[in-house]
């Protein structure tokens, strides 16, 4: 066992690391050294693009594996059938295109870490012998009869919370309880507001230096635009607007206009319909209804015409679904409506 | 459809750019590479996309943040085989152009890749006029 010395020592310097980037999942810090120091299974759940392959990395790198390699296989881009050989590798004639024998990942990364991407894809056949690996750390390539020992540490990612998964019947129960030892959730990038200005500055300083470019500010607008996106891809969709942005960015200031498109039109919906000062917190092409309620009942007048003319827009002129999404009665409705004189009138 | 007249260094404004701004999508593992087709193409007025690895290239096809017009695949990325990604890449656009870079795919693997409906293919490294006008005969 660790003595506590070390412990402290990756703890602050992983809070560090979490500080700077993700303050949001500084709450994590105490958990993730003990899976930097000790040899657990480690499950990590969360949305594509929150970052699980990020913190797969920082657990290797600050546990004693770091001077071993850490591999990933990506459960979900392989075929099923050269799933089995990209994990156990093959031997030579094991099938037809097998001309050479093949180290499969578990064999591959020896006595380092190999994270599991979206196990969640997990063939149930492939489950069963990733459950032997787990118990036992045996394995036999495919075709061959020589057993092997996995030595690695083994790291899973999934993309859904595999306890749905189970209870559908497409996961083993017996595989998740091995997996969920020690198990971190990453909610998505839009329920985590605080990291994305610190994430922001640093994709763009990473690609202003990429680039060549002479990048030194971050226009207000641009931090606000991002806030307001919903970011279904999180940080890797993040990513990728950055990096458009800043390739598109001719001076040393990165302003909304380089934005591309979908972000500037997202922002451009939301604080049309929205007062300043109120950033709506859900993705919907619609004025949620809590939010509606809550800016129907403080902004009467000019801004409630603005919004039901607005909503009524979104909807198709459709008053049954511009109620709901107002979170009001479909009478209630007609009647504003009417006091704001936008029945039976055109909406432009 | 391509902001061919803007010019090199023109910033795209918020009038010029109503409706969809054509998008690419490319999965390059080598970093020089794949920038380097990103600058040309975005100097161009393509909204670019981009992925270094199988598993990134994945996550962005789940969830684009621009409809996608183009893919460009290099065959032979670290982590799974491009012929895997296409596979993948059909299951969720069956009609989607992509178009294969290759440093060197095998005969097998280019009759693969034709027949899982490879718009066309180049060769690394490809000229920046050529990589354009590829990539605008492959927009439907």
């Amino acid at each position: 066992m660790m003595s506590p010395d070390p412990f402290n020592t990756v703890l602050s310097a992983l809070a560090q690391e979490l500080q700077k980037h993700t303050p949001s999942l500084i709450s994590l810090a105490e958990r993730l050294t003990l899976a930097a120091t000790h040899d657990v299974l480690v499950l990590l759940t969360g949305e594509t693009g929150t970052g699980k392959t990020h913190l797969a990395r920082l657990i290797h790198e600050f546990s004693p594996r770091k001077v071993h390699p850490l591999l990933v296989v990506p459960c979900g881009a392989l075929s099923p059938n050269l799933l089995e050989s990209e994990f156990f590798g093959h031997a030579r004639g094991a099938f037809t295109g097998a001309d050479r024998t093949k180290i499969g990942k578990l064999e591959a990364a020896d006595s380092g870490t190999l994270l599991l991407d979206e196990i969640d894809a997990l063939p149930v056949e492939a489950q069963a012998s990733l459950l032997r690996v787990i118990e036992t750390g045996a394995f036999e390539p495919v075709g061959s009869n020589e057993t092997k020992f996995c030595q690695a540490r083994i790291i899973a990612a999934s993309n859904w919370d595999l306890e749905d998964a189970v209870a559908q019947g497409k996961f083993r129960q017996d595989l998740y309880y091995r997996l969920n030892v020690l198990a971190f959730f990453l909610p998505p990038l839009r329920e985590r507001r605080q990291d994305i200005e610190a994430l922001a500055r640093a994709m763009v300083a990473r690609f202003a230096a990429k680039f060549g470019k002479r990048l030194f500010v971050v226009s207000p607008e641009v931090l606000q635009a991002l806030q307001i996106f919903p970011w279904p891809g999180n940080i890797r969709q993040l990513e990728n607007v950055l990096q458009q942005a800043v390739l598109v960015c001719p001076g040393s200031e990165l302003l909304f206009e380089h934005l591309p498109h979908p972000i500037r039109d997202r922002t451009a919906r939301s604080l049309s319909t929205i007062p300043p000062g109120c950033v709506p917190t859900k993705e919907t092409d619609l004025i949620e209804p809590e939010t509606g309620k809550r800016i129907l009942a403080k902004h009467l007048g000019a801004s409630e015409r603005a919004i039901i003319k607005q909503t009524l827009a979104a909807t198709g002129n459709s008053r049954g679904r511009a109620a709901s999404a107002l979170g009001i009665s479909r009478v209630t409705l007609y009647k504003k409506m009417k006091k704001y004189g936008l029945v039976d009138s055109p909406l432009r | 459809m391509t902001n061919k007249t803007t010019g090199r260094d023109e910033v795209v404004t918020l009038e010029e750019s109503e409706g969809h701004q054509p998008t690419v999508l490319v999965i390059e593992d080598n970093d020089l590479t794949r920038f380097g087709m990103a600058e040309t193409l975005t100097r161009e007025g393509y909204l670019v996309l981009t992925a270094a690895s199988g598993h990134d290239a994945l996550g962005i096809l789940r969830q684009p943040f621009s409809a996608l017009d183009v893919v460009i695949l290099d065959v032979q990325l670290p982590d799974a085989s491009g012929i895997d990604i296409c596979a993948r890449l059909r299951e969720l656009y069956p009609t989607l152009p992509v178009i294969v870079c290759t440093g060197g795919a095998t005969p097998e693997e280019v009759a693969q890749l034709l027949k899982l409906g490879v718009h066309r293919y180049f060769r690394k490294p490809i000229a920046s006029d050529e990589l354009l006008s590829v990539v605008e005969a492959a927009l439907p």
